[in-house]
């Protein structure tokens, strides 16, 4: 008989079954050795030392990094650890801000709770911190520098799981600091706001950005009308923070606390959601049918549609167009209810509840605002909503379950599992299918789609043709499976793409958790929702009939399009304020932007500025043309690059700029 | 005998049954079988009113659960549809209601239908159906009515309105709409429905019938909360008429006959007792009436198996206010009137006359031939002593169940006992005066009845009495000597406290005294006896002693006086 393999932890002998390190055999020994820096969906990295161990002939070693190896003997908890420990905590707090009851991380900081655990009553080191400023450049994250511990999880979560690498370390030794490349702030650099950094943030320093206050101020003026969204991923987390089980649905509490907090409507996004996947089932089949831009990428989630405009702007075109659920709902809302109550725009004020950081992000963004009113007044995070319960006082679990408003508030199952990674894909699928084919049919559910890993693959014949699926989460996951698909070894239809693994159930916003388990449980819950609806197809979905029939027309018309589709823009992942050469004081000015970045440069840039601004002194044109010089347009390999007007000349030429300036003229 | 059968809908749970008679006495069909002081449900005569459930103060009767059956189902993969009855609104509040459908379908049902559209057809057809008879009509959805009439009431069964129940009707049309594979289950506040269930004409439509009881305590135990479920429609809107349905008068209401309680040819009534007086009392060759009983009082908001809190006024309103959530809907009349056939007839035959000399004998063994005795008290759970005398031929009731009797048979025995018990007894209220005694103890106290009333002090001395009143003891057991009377007892005193009595016991012992003093006499009479003999022997050894030292004295004497003689001889010679 072989021989089982185990280590000996505390004087007890655990079986190794796979265990990577020996950190995941001590906690599988029922021991929470503390950690600022490792998770195990990111690689070890073992610079907070606080799982050192005692291994016999070795001396201390970080768990996280060391292999597992029959028959060590291991103690986690001797004198010298302890002791190690605690100074290690203590020298943290020594840089740290400590003004813990005013951090919104407050009661849910690892380093405060680890305080606590180790029994540190009094920090022997002298306080080092030289306080710098908060970064609320972003509208969605603020980071603040004072209460960063160095573990680096932030760094790693957004290099390792999003590929999009917007903070790094920078500074060596005593100075080292975590931050966006040269010092910028984060709402200057190619942060996408999905927020994941602040997710495994051990401590305050990277934390939601709250909106709280703005939403009490709107509930507080009587000549507003205040209406709530609320997310489909919110409902089976809230519970989380009130002592119910992740998963557990707690709709109609929300609704009630809403209400109880002076929302004058409570209506749920899963409606639009539902509205989402017509109008985006329509643009799939009419694709599908002029067989162009396919696949199609969804479009409803912001930090996706980030990403792909910095990184993939010749992709843009096959993202369907459709905004996302909360913009419709905002859009449609507005709209709706302004004619219904007879109010003016301004006079609503539309908050989203959502368990996602980049949907606040979204929100602000210019092409949803209509009269200089946005869409979407406020986005508060379900750790935000929590906050305005405990603040209100209320009993959540004590609260009795009221109803959504109608109409917004009635939705089917497919609106619901959008919360979901494989949700919207589903969702979509339930009504293409009953299109294509014609037939109706009892069956919901596409069970192909759903899953746990971050890229899923599925196909389906319909009507004889056969149609290919992916669905990713996570934004690396996203970026290698564009890869594949540019490089043609990949082929698909129809690709879903959520920045947070797991889906909007994972998002940043959503109360914190450790336990993996969590994620599997909110999205257990929503297919649970899902079953328990007497509709499970959009298409079936009364109320979404009666809005085209009566407001918006039909699928895909001009007023639909006016109200739920949208367009995307290339954009620059760094921005910075060009260097103006010479100003012009008239209104009607032709603009030249000449790239400086090094491509641009060594592809003469600058000998083209100096040709240019000798032409424009010997014609005395100082006055109608304007030059600058800006740091790179990411056309590196198009050098040199000017932009005249809002037109880019790639491989431009003296003679071409003098052109088209004169043409310009 | 044939009790407890796992298909029968109404039970007895032996184990809890204390032979108290309440069932006997609520049942309004009196389908309660004693046996050995046992009650067992007969499955014949019951009509599964529930009305025993409901009463039983030790809750043990209950009802068939069907919950296996549709799990079952379920596991089974069968499509599975829910016909909701209308009373649900007084049995789930507003955001229950809310929540509801999602539960079902939680629990794994695909379709979620109102019992109220099956509901608004049979009305629709007893509305034609009356139209066209014009004569004495009953019409109701209440199957214990029915079950009731068909079992006591067989010549009225001509009268029943020719139309099923909104259950068997409504599951039909969801088999003819969800295709004839699906299974239905009716969920509602009724026990008979179940008994209906298994009717002919409804064995095809209904595969199950479970209670509101059963579903929460399903849901309880499948942890499902209606407050964490999301709300959501059912896949059939009720039609706001037909949700009066379970209210008396509902089914009128709904037929659009109008009924505002003071008309002639109109009535409604609700209540086993004053259902049963008015179907006994209507005169059958009526000229035209038409009556909707329903069996439970207040109508199936108060059925059996409703299982809230909430008293029937306030399940009314809920009702009421669920009824005006609905804007008036009429439905498309049905394309087959098959749909709503039912068909009705005799069950069993209990309407039996039992012959007079029978009941005679029955009243012999149990004491009373004479009228007298026929007290007509009910405590056996019979209305009077003649119909318990027929139900103890018919084998439902037992004679030991009439208490009278059954006392008269206890007192008789217990005063012989104490009567004749060779113990004084005596037993006194609280302020220790007599209220009873035995001949033997005025015997050994030499007192008559006159004594009673008497404080115990007028006989002996009262304090033991005291003590044992006084709560420091619960009992007392000593031995006395009554001087006075001659007597020594052993005494045993104890408390009734729930009576506030006292009891002596006096156990005489004087017999037993004599006979010690008798032995006593003996003991020392033996003792002075030995004493004798040894002091004699003593004095026998001394004169002994005495003999022999005056014999020695003499014989020395004697040998003093030869020895002199001879020295005299030796001094005088001349005589050789």
């Amino acid at each position: 008989m072989k021989e089982i393999a185990y280590v000996n932890i505390d004087n007890k002998q655990i079986p190794i079954e796979g265990e990577r390190n020996l950190l995941e055999l001590v906690r599988k020994a029922k021991i929470d050795l503390p950690t600022f820096c490792y998770h195990s969906e990111l690689s070890v990295y073992g610079s907070c030392r606080l799982c050192m161990v005692e291994i016999q002939g070795r001396g201390l070693q970080p768990a996280c990094s060391t292999p597992v190896e029959n028959k060590m003997i291991v103690r986690t908890n001797t004198e010298q650890i302890r002791s190690m420990r605690k100074i290690i905590v203590e020298l943290l707090l020594a840089n740290h801000d400590q003004g813990c009851p005013t951090c919104p991380k407050n009661n849910h900081c690892q380093l405060q709770s680890l305080a606590s655990r180790l029994g540190i009553k009094k920090v022997r080191f002298k306080n080092t911190l030289r306080q710098g400023p908060l970064d609320v450049s972003s509208c969605s994250l603020v980071r603040d520098p004072n209460k960063c511990v160095l573990c680096g999880d932030c760094v790693r979560v957004c290099s390792e799981i999003q590929s999009v690498g917007a903070i790094d370390f920078a500074y060596r030794g005593s100075k080292s600091a975590v931050m966006p490349c040269f010092g910028k702030d984060l709402g200057d650099v190619e942060c996408v706001y999905c927020g994941q950094c602040s997710r495994v943030c051990p401590t305050g320093a990277l934390t939601p950005k709250s909106e709280v206050e703005e939403v009490w101020k709107d509930l507080d003026n009587p000549k507003r009308v205040v209406i709530a969204q609320i997310a489909p991923a919110v409902r089976v987390a809230v519970g989380e923070m009130f002592g119910l089980e992740p998963g557990e649905a707690s709709t109609g509490q929300i609704v009630s606390a809403l209400r109880a907090m002076g929302f004058d409507k409570v209506y749920d996004t899963s409606f639009t959601a539902d509205l989402t996947v017509i109008e985006e089932g329509h643009e799939f089949i009419e694709r599908i049918n002029k067989n162009e831009l396919i696949p199609q990428f969804t479009s409803c989630c912001p930090a996706w549609v980030k990403f792909a405009e910095q990184y993939y702007p010749e992709l843009l075109k096959n993202l369907s167009s459709c905004r996302s659920p909360q913009q419709m709902f905002g859009a449609l809302s507005k709209e709706m209810l302004s004619a219904q109550l007879g109010l003016e725009r301004k006079n609503i004020t539309v908050v989203s509840i959502m368990p996602c950081t980049a949907k606040k992000f979204e929100a602000k963004r210019p092409e949803f605002k209509r009269e200089g009113v946005s869409d979407v007044d406020h986005v508060i995070t379900t750790q935000e909503l929590c906050r305005m319960i405990e603040e209100s006082g209320l009993r959540f679990d004590a609260l009795e379950p009221e109803s959504f408003d109608l109409p917004f508030g009635f939705k089917t199952g497919a609106g619901v599992i959008f919360g979901a990674s494989g949700g919207v894909s589903e969702a979509v699928l339930r009504f293409v299918a009953e299109k294509i084919t014609g037939n109706k049919s009892d069956n919901y559910e596409f069970g192909a789609v759903r899953g746990e890993g971050g890229v899923r693959q599925a196909s389906l014949i319909l009507n004889g043709r056969e149609f290919k699926l992916a669905v990713v989460s996570g934004l690396k996951n996203a970026r290698d499976l564009i890869e594949k698909i540019k490089a043609g070894i990949l082929k698909y239809d129809f690709v879903e793409v959520m920045a947070c693994p797991g889906g909007c159930v994972g998002g940043a916003g959503q109360p914190v958790y450790r336990d993996p388990q969590v994620k599997k449980m909110r999205t257990k819950g929503l297919y649970e929702s899902d079953k328990m609806l007497q509709l499970h197809k959009s298409q079936d979905n009364p109320y979404i009939a009666e809005v085209y029939k009566t407001f918006l027309g039909t699928a895909g018309g001009p007023k639909a399009h006016a109200l739920l589709h949208t367009h995307y823009k290339r954009r620059k992942r760094i921005f910075e304020e060009g260097i103006r050469i010479n100003e012009s004081v008239l209104d009607k000015k032709i603009e030249v932007d000449v790239c400086f970045g090094t491509g641009c440069f060594l592809k003469g840039a600058q000998g083209l500025l100096r040709q240019i601004l000798d032409y424009i002194i010997k014609n005395n044109l100082s006055n109608n043309v304007e030059v600058k010089t800006s740091f790179c347009f990411e056309k590196c390999d198009c050098g040199p690059m000017v932009k005249i007007g809002e037109e880019l000349l790639e491989h431009c030429t003296f003679e071409r700029l003098k052109e088209k300036i004169q043409e310009a003229l | 005998m044939k009790n407890n059968n796992p298909e029968q809908v109404v039970f007895t749970l032996t184990a809890r049954c204390r032979d108290c008679y309440r069932c006997v006495r609520v049942c309004p069909v009196k389908a309660i079988r004693m046996h050995h002081g046992q009650a067992y449900v007969d499955e014949e005569r019951c009509i599964a009113c529930g009305t025993c459930i409901r009463e039983c103060p030790q809750q043990a009767k209950t009802f068939r659960s069907d919950v296996e059956v549709v799990k079952r189902m379920l596991a089974g993969g069968a499509k599975v549809a829910v016909s909701l009855a209308p009373s649900f609104a007084a049995a789930f509040n507003k955001w229950q209601r809310e929540r509801l459908a999602s539960a079902l379908r939680r629990l794994g049902f695909s379709y979620i239908g109102q019992t109220s559209r099956g509901a608004y057809q049979v009305a629709q057809a007893t509305y034609r159906s009356v139209k066209n008879k014009q004569g004495f009509c009953i019409a109701t959805a209440c199957p214990a009515l029915i079950n009731y009439v068909e079992r006591y009431q067989p010549q009225l069964i001509e009268y029943l309105v020719p139309v099923a129940s909104p259950m068997v009707v409504h599951c039909r049309i969801l088999k003819e709409k969800l295709g004839k594979d699906t299974k239905t289950v009716f969920i509602g506040p009724c026990i008979a429905k179940k008994s209906e269930a298994q009717w002919k004409q409804a064995r095809q439509a209904v595969d199950a019938v479970l209670t509101f009881i059963e579903l929460k305590d399903w849901l309880d135990s499948a942890g499902i909360d209606l407050a964490s479920c999301e709300e959501s429609s059912f896949d059939e809107e009720p039609v706001e008429m037909a949700n009066y349905f379970p209210l008396p008068g509902g089914l009128l209401k709904t037929a659009g006959v109008s009924d505002d309680g003071l008309q002639v040819e109109v009535m409604q009534v609700s209540g086993p007792q004053q259902v049963k007086s008015i179907l006994e009392a209507v005169p059958k060759n009526n000229r035209y009436l038409l009556i909707e009983p329903l069996f439970c009082n207040q109508g199936c908001i108060n059925g059996p198996a409703m299982d809230t809190d909430d008293n029937v006024f306030k399940r009314r309103q809920e009702l009421l206010d669920y009824c005006h959530q609905y804007a008036k809907e009429s439905m498309k009349p049905l394309a087959d009137d098959k749909i709503l056939n039912a068909e009705f007839g005799q069950v069993g035959n209990f309407c039996v006359a039992v012959s007079e000399d029978k009941i005679q004998a029955v009243f012999e063994q149990t004491g009373k031939s004479d009228p007298s005795q026929q007290l007509n008290c009910g405590a056996c759970g019979y209305d009077s002593c003649r119909q318990k005398a027929i139900a103890v031929i018919q084998g439902m009731a037992e004679a030991e169940m009439c208490i009278p009797y059954m006392r008269r048979l206890a007192e008789c025995k217990t005063d012989r006992i104490i009567g004749t018990s060779p113990n004084g007894i005596v037993i006194l209220n609280q302020d220790l005066r007599i209220i009873n005694m035995n001949k033997a103890f005025k015997k050994f106290f030499g007192c008559m009845d006159t004594a009673l009333g008497k404080h115990i002090s007028f006989l002996l001395d009262p304090a033991s009495f005291e003590k044992v009143a006084s709560g420091l003891l619960e009992c007392l057991v000593e031995t006395v000597e009554f001087s006075q009377y001659n007597l020594s007892c052993h005494q045993l005193i104890y408390a009734l406290r729930e009576e506030k009595q006292f009891v002596g016991i006096f156990v005489d012992i004087s017999g037993l005294r004599d006979n010690e003093h008798k032995l006593r006499q003996i003991k020392d009479q033996t003792v002075q006896q030995a004493k004798e003999l040894l002091e004699h022997q003593i004095r026998m050894a001394q004169n002994i002693a005495q003999f022999l030292g005056e014999n020695t004295a003499k014989s020395e004497e004697l040998v003093n006086k030869l020895m002199i003689l001879n020295e005299s001889d030796e001094d005088k010679p001349g005589k050789s």
